[in-house]
C-alpha cells in the first residue's frame, strides 16, 4: 500500500496557480527526490503534504488519513510528517536538547527524561552530541541543519520531508548533511527530499522526479533520468546544472 | 628642544591621548556650564529677594489637597509626598492596566475576524491622533456631565457613577493589611520553590510529579492560614525594626556620612573588582584598553569625590534630614522613622481579616444635606483620577498593542512552521514559540511606553488631580521658591524613571538569547 497518494492537486496563489495538478504515489521506505527550477511548484507540494500550505483542488492521502479542513486529521498527520527546512527555523531561544525535546513533551506527552534520552540518542546519531547545551545561534549552519533533522526525527515520523535542505549552507557543511541523509536514508525512512544536490539524488533515490510550471514532466529511476532522460525539458534541466 | 617638542607633538598625534582629552575637554565643559547657569540663577533669585532655600519645605503651606495621603498637609515636604504617592498610583496601576488592555488589542488587531480587527484598528487611529491633554480633558468633560449626586442619593451602592466621580465597592484594607502582604510575598516564593523542587523530581526520577499541582495547593494552603491570622507571624520582621529603630535614633549624623561612605566605596569597589575579573581568565587575560583602565579611574574618582561631598555641608545637611533633625526644617525621612513606620505596620497585635470587601457608601458632607463618597469604605475615585487614569492607560494601551503586534509578527513565519509541522498546537505555538521571542522584541519600547505613562501623569494637573507637578506648582506659586521644587521633581521622575528602566532592563537581560 501507498504511503503518500495524491490525485490531481490543483493550488492557485491568487491568480497564479502554482499547481497545476500533481498525482503521484509514493511507496513505504520508498526515498524520492524532486528537482526543478525555482518556481516549479516543488515546494509548495511538499509543503501541501503537511498542509503549511492548503491545496485547493484533488486530494491527498497520508498514512490512509485525508487531509481535509478537519483539525484533527491535519494534527495527526503533522504529528507523523517531519519536516526540515532550508532556513533550518530552529527556536532560538531554546537549548539544543529542548529544541528537540520540546515536541516529544508537548504533543506525544512523554516524560522529561524519555524525550532527552531520545535526544541524546538522535544527536549522538547526526553526530554532534557534544553541543546538546548549546544554543542554536551557537551552531554553524552545518551543525543547526543536522539538529533540525534530529528534531524532527524525535517525533518518530513514518514520513520525512526535506525542502531544499543544504541550499542554505557552504559546501564543506552540504557534505556532513547529506551524510545524515544518507544514512536516515538506508535506516528505511520514508523521505521526500526536494534538492539540487544531483549527487544524492543518484546515490541514494529510488525515484527521481522533476517539477516544471507546476507539473511533473518526468518520474524515473535515477539511472535512467540522468543517462537517457524520456522528457526534452529534463535533459535541458540537466544540461544547466550538471 | 627641537627634540622635546617633537615629543610633545607626538604625544598629542597620540589617538588614545587624542581621544580622552576629547573627552575630559566635553566633560569639564559640561560642568561648567551647567555651574554656571546655576550661579546666574541663585544670583538672579537672590536679587530678587528670594533667596534659594529649602526652608519651605518645613513651613506649613496652608492649603488642602484635594486627595491623597495627607489632605491638609502640615509641612511642604508631607504636601510634596502626597503628590508623589498620587502619581505614583496612578503609574503603577496604570502601567499594569495598560499592559493587560495593550495585549489583547494588538491580538485583536493581528485576528482573522473581520469586526474585531477594524474596531481594534479604529480605536486605535482615533486615540493615537488625539493629543492625550484632550483625551483627559474629555474623560474630566464626560464625567463632569454625568447626574449630580442628588440629596436623596444614601446608603450602601455597589457601584455609582455621579459629576463626583466614580464609587466602586472594593475590597479595602484593614489593619493587618501590610503583614498579609508580605505573608503573601513569602507565599509565594514558597510555592515557586516547591514548583521547582517538583520539577527536579520529575527531571531526575522520568515520573509525573504534578509540579502546578503541588504549587497551587501550597499556595492555597498557606494563603488559607494566612488570611485567618496566619500573616501575624511576620510581626517578627516589625519586632526586629523597632529595635533598630530605637537604637538608630540614639545614633549622630555622622553616622549616616558614614554609612553612605562606606556603601559609596563598597559600590565602587565591587564595580572596580568586576571589570578587573571580566578579563582575568580567557583568551583577555590581562589584557586592559585604555578603556578598561579609564573606566576603573571614574569610578574611583566618582567615590571619592562623593565621600568627599559627604563630609562637606551638604553631606551634613543630608545626613541631619534622613536623622530627621533640625535643619532650615524637621524632616522624618530618616532611616529610624523608615524602621518605624515597618514596626508599626507589622506589628503582631494586630488581628482580624486583612481585607474586608465593601460596598460603596454615599454619605453627607459634614452637618449639610449635600451628598458625597465615602473615603473610608468601598472605593471612590474622584473626577481628576479618573480622568487621568483613563487617560494615560487608553492613550499608552494603544502604543502597547502596536508593540505587541509588531513583536508577533517580527517572529519569522519559519517559526510557527517549524512549530506547526512538529504537530503542535495553535495554542501551545504561541506559548511556546511565538510569544517568548516576541517578548524579547516588545520588551525595550514596552519600557519605553511605561516611562511616557509616568512621565503623562503629569497632565493630571490639567483636571485637578493633585500629583506632584500639581503639588509643586501650588507650593511654588506659594513661597516663590521654583528652583528646589524643579529640582525636587528633577530628582523624583528620574529616580522613578531609572527604577522603571532598571526593572525592563534586569528582564531584558535575563531573556536575552544567547549568540556567538
Amino acid at each position: 500500500m501507498s504511503i503518500i497518494e495524491a490525485k490531481d492537486v490543483k493550488k492557485w496563489f491568487g491568480d497564479f496557480q502554482a499547481l497545476k495538478g500533481i498525482s503521484m504515489e509514493i511507496q513505504e521506505g520508498e526515498v524520492l527526490v524532486v528537482c526543478g527550477p525555482s518556481g516549479s511548484g516543488k515546494s509548495t507540494f511538499i509543503r501541501c503534504i503537511n498542509r503549511l500550505e492548503q491545496h485547493q483542488e484533488g486530494s491527498i492521502i497520508v498514512d490512509g488519513i485525508e487531509l481535509t479542513n478537519d483539525i484533527k486529521n491535519i494534527e495527526a498527520i503533522r504529528s507523523e510528517v517531519g519536516m526540515v527546512f532550508q532556513s533550518f527555523n530552529l527556536f532560538p531561544h531554546l537549548t539544543v536538547l529542548q529544541n528537540i525535546t520540546l515536541a516529544p513533551t508537548w504533543v506525544r506527552k512523554k516524560s522529561k527524561s524519555d524525550s532527552e534520552q531520545k535526544a541524546m540518542e538522535l544527536l549522538e546519531r547526526v553526530g554532534i552530541p557534544e553541543q546538546a547545551n548549546k544554543f542554536p545561534g551557537q551552531l554553524s549552519g552545518g551543525q543547526q541543519q543536522r539538529v533540525a533533522i534530529a528534531r524532527a526525527l524525535a517525533m518518530e515520523p513514518k514520513i520525512m520531508l526535506f525542502d531544499e535542505p543544504t541550499s542554505a549552507l557552504d559546501p564543506e557543511m552540504i557534505k556532513e548533511v547529506l551524510d545524515v541523509m544518507k544514512e536516515l536514508a538506508k535506516s528505511g525512512m520514508t523521505m521526500i527530499v526536494v534538492t539540487h544536490e544531483m549527487g544524492f539524488a543518484k546515490e541514494v533515490a529510488d525515484r527521481v522526479m522533476l517539477f516544471d510550471d507546476g507539473l511533473m514532466v518526468e518520474e524515473n529511476t535515477p539511472n535512467e533520468f540522468f543517462d537517457n532522460p524520456k522528457n526534452d525539458r529534463t535533459k535541458l534541466f540537466l544540461s544547466q546544472i550538471l | 628642544m627641537v627634540k622635546l617638542l617633537s615629543k610633545i607633538g607626538a604625544f598629542f598625534r597620540n589617538v588614545v591621548v587624542l581621544k580622552w582629552a576629547v573627552q575630559f575637554i566635553f566633560l569639564g565643559g559640561l560642568i561648567a556650564i551647567i555651574f554656571n547657569y546655576l550661579n546666574i540663577a541663585v544670583g538672579n533669585l537672590a536679587n530678587t529677594n528670594i533667596a534659594f532655600s529649602w526652608g519651605f519645605l518645613g513651613e506649613t503651606p496652608g492649603v488642602s489637597i484635594a486627595e491623597g495621603l495627607y489632605t491638609l498637609p502640615k509641612s511642604g515636604l508631607q504636601m510634596l509626598q502626597t503628590g508623589m504617592l498620587n502619581m505614583l498610583r496612578i503609574t503603577v496601576t496604570g502601567i499594569v492596566a495598560a499592559t493587560f488592555f495593550g495585549t489583547i488589542l494588538g491580538i485583536a488587531r493581528l485576528s482573522n475576524n473581520y469586526i474585531v480587527e477594524k474596531t481594534a484598528t479604529s480605536l486605535l487611529e482615533v486615540v493615537r491622533n488625539v493629543p492625550l491633554l484632550v483625551q483627559i480633558l474629555f474623560f474630566q468633560a464626560l464625567i463632569l456631565s454625568l447626574p449630580r449626586l442628588e440629596v436623596y442619593d444614601v446608603g450602601s451602592v455597589l457601584f455609582h457613577a455621579s459629576s463626583k466621580g466614580v464609587a466602586l465597592s472594593w475590597p479595602n484594607r484593614q489593619d493587618g493589611a501590610w503583614m498579609f502582604m508580605l505573608y503573601f510575598l513569602i507565599t509565594l516564593y514558597i510555592s515557586n520553590r516547591v514548583y521547582k523542587q517538583r520539577v527536579k523530581l520529575l527531571e531526575e526520577q522520568g515520573r509525573e510529579t504534578k509540579p502546578f499541582l503541588w504549587s497551587l495547593l501550597t499556595l492555597v494552603i498557606l494563603f488559607a492560614i494566612g488570611w485567618y491570622g496566619g500573616y501575624r507571624i511576620v510581626g517578627i520582621i516589625g519586632f526586629v525594626s523597632g529595635f533598630i529603630s530605637q537604637g538608630l535614633e540614639v545614633l549622630p549624623g555622622i553616622f549616616y556620612q558614614i554609612l553612605l561612605s562606606v556603601l559609596a566605596g563598597y559600590l565602587s569597589f565591587i564595580s572596580v573588582r568586576k571589570q578587573i575579573n571580566s578579563k582575568r581568565s580567557g583568551e583577555l587575560q590581562g589584557k586592559y584598553s585604555d578603556d578598561d583602565y579609564f573606566k576603573m579611574i571614574i569610578t574611583i574618582v566618582i567615590a571619592i569625590v562623593f565621600i568627599a561631598l559627604m563630609f562637606a555641608p551638604i553631606g551634613q545637611g543630608i545626613s541631619k534630614f534622613l536623622v530627621g533633625d533640625e535643619l532650615t526644617f524637621k524632616s522624618d525621612w530618616g532611616l529610624p522613622q523608615f524602621f518605624g513606620g515597618i514596626s508599626n505596620a507589622l506589628d503582631w497585635s494586630i488581628t482580624g481579616v486583612p481585607y474586608e470587601l465593601n460596598m460603596a457608601e454615599i454619605e453627607q458632607v459634614g452637618t449639610t444635606k449635600f451628598k458625597k463618597y465615602s473615603t473610608e469604605v468601598g472605593k471612590s475615585l474622584t473626577v481628576g483620577y479618573f480622568a487621568t487614569w483613563l487617560g494615560v492607560v487608553i492613550y499608552t494601551a494603544i502604543f502597547i498593542s502596536e508593540i505587541v503586534r509588531a513583536g508577533i509578527m517580527a517572529v519569522s513565519k519559519g517559526q510557527s512552521e517549524a512549530g506547526l509541522s512538529l504537530g503542535l498546537r495553535r495554542s501551545s505555538l504561541l506559548r511556546l514559540i511565538v510569544l517568548p521571542q516576541a517578548v524579547r522584541i516588545m520588551l525595550p519600547p514596552m519600557g519605553n511606553q511605561y516611562l511616557n505613562l509616568a512621565k503623562n501623569t503629569s497632565l493630571g494637573i490639567a483636571v485637578g488631580f493633585p500629583e506632584v507637578v500639581a503639588v509643586g506648582q501650588t507650593l511654588y506659586n506659594q513661597e516663590g521658591q521654583t528652583l528646589p521644587v524643579f529640582l525636587i521633581w528633577m530628582i523624583f521622575f528620574s529616580t522613578v524613571s531609572l527604577t522603571l528602566s532598571s526593572i525592563v532592563n534586569y528582564y531584558n537581560r535575563k531573556l536575552k538569547i544567547v549568540e556567538r
